[in-house]
C-alpha cells in the first residue's frame, strides 16, 4: 500500500469563530492566530485564555477538546501565546485479522491493526506591531507521527506477535503579517510551513506515512465599510478560496457565515459554516457549525483506496473530517478590554509657574496626539493629573475622531495650593489619560514629566505677573493700613476727590522709607518677590517693587495696572512699571496737574474716564513726585510718541480692586 | 454570570477530554480473512520427516496423527530456466507398537511390509525405511513404498495392496482433487515489502500454499518447510500480506519454494492394520522464488 501524506494546512478548525467566518486570515485576533495568521496575536489585550471544544456529528459523536491556550500582551506591541491541541490530530487505523492454526490444529483469529496518528499537540506564536498599520507574527508547531504495527515472527514453529512502534517528529514554522491600508481595507499574508525542521524520521519501511508539510502562501482581504458588517476573502497557493462575514446586529451578538470552496479549477462548494458569538464582560463565547457538502468519506470508515492518491491538506480539515459543532470560550483577564484609542505623543507647552497656576485651568498646559484605533468613530476626552499638586484629574471636552485618524487634543490642569510650596525648580510625574466611549475606563495613558518652577519664578509674561499680586496678604494689609493710619489727619482733611491720589502718595512715600530698589538677583525677569517678601526683605527690583506697590494700593481699594515695555529694537531692555487710578474724573484732571503729559485718561471698570498716574517704582528712594514724573515721562515717550500700545510692544494689564 | 462562565470553562476542559475515533481504512483487497497460517512443525518429533514421506511438508501437523498413509501427488516444479513434472506416489504403514527412540526421545516408528502396493497398474518400489541415528549411522527400521513417473493427471486412481504380515489385501478408487496451475507467478526475485498477489486455476474449495526454504537448489528433499497457508479459494487468487511474508526467515534463506497444492483425502480401514489409513491426493505446483526484504 502506498500512502502519500502531505500537509498543506489550508484550513484550520481550532476556533469556532474562525470556522464560522471561513476567511479568517484578517479576522483573527486571539490565540488561535497561531494557525490562521500569527500577526493577529497582537490583538491579545492582556492575558487571554482560550479553549475550543467540538463535537463531530459522526464516528463517534464525543465532546472533545480541540485546544486550550494562553496568551499575553507585553508592552502593547508584543504578544506571545502557547497552545496545547489534543484535538489537532489525524488518526487512521487499518484493521486486519489473521487466522493462525495452533499446534493442536485449532484456528485462532488475531487482530493486527496498524495505527497511524499525526498529532499537532503543541504550538506557540509571537506577534509584533511594527507600526499602526503593519503587524508581523511568527508561529511554530510541533507535529509528531506515530505508527504502531503488529509484527509476526516464527520461533520453533510457533507464531508470535509483537507490537512495533515507529515515531517521527518535526517543527513547522509560519510567518504572517497584517497590513491596514486604511480604516476600510485590511490585508493579511501568511507563509505556511515556511521552515520545517525534522527532529526524527520514520524508518524506511514506514516512510510512506511520513508527513511532508507543503509550503504555501495565503492571502486574505477584509473590508469594514459598515460599522456592523465585515466581509472577508481568503485565497491560497493551493488554489482554495474561502469567503465569509461577521455581522453585529447588536453590540454583544455576532452572526457569522462562511463558504469553503474546493480548488479554483472546479470551484465546487466544499463546506459551509454558520456561527454565533456572544460577548459578556471579559468573556467571549463562539459557536459554529461546519457542514460539508460531500460526506462520502466522512463516516469514519473509508476504503483504503481513497487514500492512496490523496495528499492531506490539513490535520483537522481533511476529506475525512466529519461535520462538527465547535464551541470556543475566551476569557480576557488583566486590563483586557476593547481599545479604541492610542496616545501617540504628548507635548507640554510650558513649564508650570506656581504663581500663575490658576491659568492652567483655562489655558492648555499641553496637548495629546490621540489616534482612533477602533473601526468606528469614537468620542474622546483627554484627562490630565499630577499627584500631590492636583486634587482631581482634569477632563477635556469630548472630541470625535474617525477610524485611524489622529487628533491633537489640548488638556488643562487645576492645581491645588500645594503647588505654591514648590520653592525651586522641580519635576513632577504627570499622567495623560484618554477616554473613549463607550468604555468607562481610560483607553490609554501616557506618562509624562511636567516641570514646575519655583514659586517666585516668572516667565516674563506681564499677564502672569498679576498673579504675584497679593493684596489680601496680611503683611500687605498691615503695611498699607499702618501707613494710612499714620497720616490719618492729613487724609481726613484732604478734598475727597483727591483721596485716592493722597493715599497712593502716602503709601509710596512710606514704602520709600522702608524699601529700596535693588537689581534682580537672577539678572533676569524670571524671579519675582511676592509683596510680603519685598517688604520683609526691604528691597526689590522693578518688578518686585511694581508688584509690591500695586498690591499695597489694591489692598486699600485703588485700582492699578502694570505697564510692560518691551522695546522692539532692544527686547532685552524690557521694563515694567505701573499706574493707578485716582478716580478723579477726566474733567477734573486739573486737580492733579495742568500738564496732560503727567497723567493718563483711561476708562475705569465702570466705564468712566478717570485720571491715572504712572509711577516708576525703581525711583522709590526719590519720592513719589519724582517717580510720578519719571513714570509719566516714560509713558509719554513709549506710548504717545513711539506708539508702543498701538504697535503692541507696550502692554497695560489691569489689576482690578478685589483681585 | 461570570461564575457560570467559569464553570462552563472548567466543564469544557474536564469533560472535553474524550478522544475521537480514528478513521478506519478498510482494505477490501486485503485477503487476510481468507488465509489460515500454520507453521510447519519441523522438529524431530515429526515422525514423518524421517519416514521419507511428505518431504515437502505438505501434510503439516493436521495429518501427523495418521500412522499409515498412501499419498499421491502430481507435481509441477518451476525453477528459473527449468520445469519438472512428475507424478509421485508414496505409502508407509508404521508400526505404532515399535517406536524408535534416541536418547530417550521418540524419533520414528518401525514400518511394516504390507506386500505390493500399486497405483493403478503401476507397482510402487519397496524401499527400506531408514532413520538417521547419527553418529552411529543410518538404521533400517522397515519398508516404505515409492513411485515416480512422468506427469499425468486423471480424475480417478486406484490404490491396491496385496497384503502381508497379517495385513489383508485392500483396494480403493480415489477421486483426485481439481488440478492446480498458478498463472501469474514465475520463478524470479520478489520483494516481501509488498503484498504478493497470486492467481491460479483450480476449483477446489481450499488451496494450500507451503512455503519452504530451498537451501540447496534442485534438491527437493532438502527443502525446509516453514509455513502452510490454507487459503479459502473464493476467487482464484490471493494476496499474501507482507505481514505473513515477513514471518519467513529471509535473513537466513533467500531461496524459497512456494508449493501450491490442491488436496483431497479420505480415511480407510484395512483389515489387519490397527489404525486409520490416510489416503491423500494432491495436485502440486511448485515455484521457486528469491525473496528479498
Amino acid at each position: 500500500m502506498v500512502v502519500s501524506i502531505q500537509i498543506a494546512r489550508a484550513q484550520h478548525l481550532s476556533s469556532a469563530r474562525g470556522i464560522g467566518v471561513g476567511a479568517f486570515t484578517n479576522f483573527t485576533t486571539d490565540i488561535n492566530s497561531i494557525d490562521w495568521n500569527p500577526a493577529g496575536l497582537i490583538y491579545i489585550k492582556d492575558w487571554e485564555f482560550n479553549i475550543t471544544n467540538f463535537i463531530p456529528t459522526s464516528h463517534p459523536a464525543k465532546l472533545s477538546l480541540q485546544s486550550i491556550g494562553i496568551g499575553k500582551n507585553i508592552f502593547n506591541d508584543h504578544s506571545a501565546a502557547v497552545r496545547y491541541s489534543p484535538g489537532s490530530v489525524l488518526e487512521f487505523i487499518i484493521p486486519t485479522t489473521l487466522s493462525i492454526i495452533d499446534t493442536n490444529g485449532n484456528s485462532i483469529t488475531t487482530k493486527f491493526d496498524k495505527k497511524i496518528s499525526f498529532n499537532q499537540s503543541y504550538s506557540l506564536g509571537y506577534g509584533y506591531q511594527i507600526t499602526d498599520e503593519l503587524s508581523l507574527g511568527f508561529s511554530a508547531r510541533f507535529i509528531d507521527t506515530k505508527v504502531s504495527d503488529t509484527k509476526y515472527i516464527t520461533d520453533s514453529g510457533v507464531i508470535q506477535s509483537q507490537i512495533v512502534n515507529y515515531a517521527a517528529s518535526l517543527w513547522t514554522m509560519d510567518a504572517g503579517s497584517i497590513y491596514r491600508f486604511n480604516e476600510f481595507l485590511t490585508a493579511g499574508l501568511v507563509f505556511k510551513n515556511l521552515i520545517r525542521i525534522r527532529e526524527q524520521d520514520l524508518k524506511e519501511e514506514m516512510l510512506d506515512f511520513q508527513l511532508n508539510p507543503i509550503k504555501y502562501v495565503r492571502l486574505g482581504l477584509s473590508y469594514e465599510g459598515d460599522d456592523n458588517f465585515k466581509p472577508g476573502f481568503d485565497i491560497d497557493s493551493e488554489k482554495k478560496i474561502r469567503f465569509g462575514f461577521e455581522w453585529l446586529p447588536i453590540k454583544w451578538f455576532v452572526i457569522r457565515n462562511g463558504y469553503y470552496s474546493s480548488k479554483i479549477s472546479d470551484l465546487k462548494l466544499e463546506a459551509i459554516s454558520a456561527g454565533l458569538g456572544l460577548k459578556y464582560s471579559q468573556f467571549e463565547i463562539d459557536l459554529s457549525f461546519l457542514r460539508y457538502i460531500d460526506n462520502t468519506l466522512r463516516s469514519g470508515k473509508i476504503d483504503i483506496n481513497n487514500i492512496k492518491t490523496f495528499s492531506f491538506t490539513d490535520l483537522e480539515y481533511t476529506r475525512f473530517t466529519p461535520d462538527r459543532v465547535s464551541l470556543s470560550v475566551k476569557i480576557n483577564l488583566g486590563k483586557a478590554k476593547e481599545t479604541f484609542t492610542r496616545i501617540e505623543y504628548v507635548e507640554l507647552f510650558n513649564e508650570v509657574y506656581p504663581s500663575s497656576y490658576q491659568i492652567y485651568a483655562f489655558r492648555p498646559l499641553g496637548k495629546a496626539r490621540v489616534r482612533n484605533v477602533a473601526t468606528k468613530p469614537i468620542n474622546v476626552k483627554v484627562s490630565f493629573y499630577v499627584d500631590e499638586v492636583m486634587n482631581l484629574p482634569t477632563e477635556s471636552k469630548p472630541y470625535t475622531i474617525n477610524p485611524n485618524e489622529v487628533l491633537e487634543i489640548p488638556f488643562f490642569a487645576v492645581f491645588n495650593d500645594v503647588i505654591n510650596s514648590v520653592t525651586k525648580f522641580s519635576v513632577f510625574d504627570g499622567t495623560v489619560f484618554v477616554k473613549a466611549k463607550p468604555t468607562d475606563e481610560y483607553d490609554d495613558r501616557y506618562q509624562t514629566r511636567i516641570f514646575v518652577r519655583g514659586r517666585n519664578d516668572w516667565d516674563g509674561d506681564v499677564m502672569l505677573l498679576r498673579y504675584f499680586n497679593t493684596p489680601s496678604d496680611p503683611e500687605v494689609l498691615r503695611f498699607s493700613r499702618t501707613s494710612l493710619k499714620k497720616y490719618k489727619e492729613s487724609i481726613d482733611t484732604v478734598n475727597s476727590t483727591l483721596m485716592k491720589f493722597m493715599q497712593a502718595k502716602i503709601i509710596f512715600n512710606e514704602l520709600a522709607n522702608y524699601v529700596q530698589y535693588v537689581h534682580d538677583p537672577k539678572l533676569s525677569r524670571d524671579y519675582v518677590q511676592y509683596p510680603a517678601e519685598t517688604i520683609n526683605l526691604r528691597g526689590g527690583d522693578c518688578d518686585d517693587l511694581t508688584v509690591c506697590y500695586s498690591s499695597l494700593l489694591v489692598s486699600v481699594g485703588i485700582s492699578t495696572a502694570f505697564i510692560d515695555v518691551i522695546p522692539p529694537n532692544n527686547p532685552t531692555n524690557s521694563h515694567i512699571y505701573l499706574m493707578f487710578d485716582t478716580e478723579i474724573e477726566a474733567a477734573n484732571s486739573a486737580l492733579i496737574s495742568n500738564n496732560s503729559k503727567r497723567f493718563i485718561i483711561r476708562k475705569n471698570n465702570d466705564g468712566v474716564e478717570t485720571v491715572w498716574i504712572p509711577i516708576e517704582p525703581t525711583l522709590i528712594s526719590e519720592g513719589f513726585n519724582n517717580a510720578w514724573e519719571t513714570g509719566a515721562a516714560e509713558y509719554f515717550q513709549d506710548v504717545t510718541i513711539n506708539n508702543g500700545l498701538i504697535n503692541g510692544w507696550v502692554k497695560v494689564v489691569d489689576l482690578p480692586v478685589g483681585f | 454570570m461570570k461564575k457560570n462562565l467559569f464553570l462552563l470553562f472548567s466543564f469544557l476542559i474536564f469533560w472535553g477530554c474524550q478522544k475521537q475515533g480514528p478513521v478506519e481504512l478498510i482494505d477490501k483487497e486485503d485477503d487476510s480473512r481468507l488465509i489460515q497460517v500454520q507453521t510447519i512443525n519441523n522438529s524431530s518429533d515429526s515422525v514423518f520427516i524421517y519416514s521419507g514421506v511428505d518431504s515437502t511438508g505438505i501434510f503439516g501437523n493436521e495429518n501427523s496423527r495418521y500412522f499409515a498413509k498412501m499419498v499421491f501427488s502430481a507435481i509441477r516444479f518451476d525453477r528459473q530456466f527449468k520445469r519438472d513434472s512428475l507424478l509421485q506416489a508414496e505409502a508407509i504403514f508404521l508400526d505404532k507398537s515399535k517406536p524408535v527412540r534416541l536418547n530417550g526421545r521418540l524419533i520414528a516408528y518401525w514400518s511394516l511390509d504390507v506386500g505390493a502396493v500399486k497405483l493403478g497398474n503401476l507397482t510402487l518400489n519397496k524401499l527400506v525405511h531408514r532413520v538417521p541415528l547419527l553418529p552411529q549411522g543410518d538404521s533400517i527400521i522397515g519398508y516404505r513404498y515409492q513411485l515416480r513417473k512422468e506427469y499425468e493427471y486423471t480424475s480417478t486412481y486406484t490404490w491396491q495392496i496385496t497384503g502381508q504380515n497379517g495385513i489383508s489385501p485392500f483396494d480403493t478408487i480415489i477421486n483426485t482433487p481439481p488440478e492446480i496451475r498458478v498463472s501469474n507467478l514465475y520463478p524470479r526475485a520478489i520483494r516481501i515489502s509488498e503484498p504478493l498477489n497470486i492467481k491460479w486455476r483450480c476449483t477446489n474449495d481450499y488451496i494450500n500454499i507451503i512455503i519452504s526454504a530451498d537451501p540447496v537448489e534442485g534438491q527437493q528433499n532438502r527443502l525446509i518447510p516453514f509455513l502452510n497457508l490454507r487459503i479459502r479459494n473464493t476467487k482464484g487468487e490471493i494476496t499474501i500480506p507482507v505481514k505473513v511474508l515477513k514471518m519467513l526467515p529471509i535473513r537466513k534463506y533467500t531461496r524459497y519454494v512456494f508449493t501450491f497444492s490442491s488436496n483431497s483425502k479420505s480415511i480407510a480401514r484395512i483389515t489387519g492394520y490397527p489404525d486409520n489409513v490416510l489416503i491423500h491426493s494432491s495436485s502440486i505446483h511448485n515455484i521457486s522464488l528469491i525473496l528479498n526484504p
